[in-house]
């Protein structure tokens, strides 16, 4: 197993993706949620739940 | 770019893996879309956070030492847990040992996030198999695994080719969608 420090690890992504350029929208990305099980909805639809309550913006997801 | 409180979570839960490892001698290791959106560093979010851990009972403790709270509790012992100054996220355990065995735990990648803070995560091989292994099997209207996977490949550092072919080909997915 290599270790790495993480900060560093993310710079160098981030190097990458500037040099290459192109990224792909964050839209056509994210998981359409038609395959998650009734366990995995329900989870983020709690996570979603403590956000609002929390008077955050829940993480954008499909379930 | 991961959003500070997304690193701020990964730093608790960098807690968790070190108070597991320290218990049983194993990390455990974060996968599924998390784990992608940290090794795109934030190209998209995932608000779930899924780590394979397979001693239910020393994953529980961890997370507690760090601050997590336990969710609910459901079949086989396994639940979510939550930690209170980030209610955003979630954190769910999974059962199962990592790939069903078949990945190569000498390629995985450790993290230091902070001190007494580190996290686990699969090799850029295992992670873009695995979301080609969740494309075979996600309705034909929704590629986002594939596309995943494709900007992994895009901007990995570097890529054992012939290990990627064989762990595409073992998690059922098909090689051809990423030109191999």
């Amino acid at each position: 197993m290599q270790t790495l420090d993480f900060d560093a690890f993310i710079a160098d992504i981030e190097a990458r993706k500037t040099a290459l350029g192109g990224a792909v929208p964050a839209s056509r990305l994210r998981n359409g949620g038609g395959a998650r099980t009734p366990e995995k909805r329900a989870a983020l639809e709690r996570a979603a739940r403590r956000a609002r309550a929390a008077g955050l913006k829940p993480v954008p997801a499909s379930f | 770019m991961l959003p500070a409180d997304y690193v701020e979570l990964l730093g608790e839960l960098g807690v968790a893996f070190t108070a597991y490892e320290r218990a049983t001698g194993n990390w455990p290791v974060l996968v599924g879309g998390a784990a992608t959106a940290i090794q795109t560093a934030g190209d998209f979010m995932s608000g779930d956070f899924d780590i394979v851990a397979s001693d239910d009972t020393a994953f529980a403790a961890a997370m507690n030492e760090a601050g997590f709270v336990a969710e609910r509790s459901v079949g086989h012992g396994l639940g979510g847990f939550y930690h209170p100054a980030y209610p955003a996220y979630g954190v769910e355990q999974v059962s199962g040992s990592l790939f069903d065995g078949r990945s190569d735990r000498a390629r995985l990648i450790k993290l230091i996030v902070r001190d007494g803070s580190a996290i686990v995560l699969p090799s850029i091989e295992d992670l873009i198999a695995d979301r080609l292994a969740q494309h075979a099997v996600a309705s034909a209207s929704d590629d986002s695994r594939l596309m995943q996977a494709r900007e992994l490949l895009r901007i990995a550092k570097e890529i054992d080719g012939f290990y990627l072919k064989r762990r595409i080909i073992e998690e059922s997915g098909d090689p051809t969608l990423l030109g191999l």
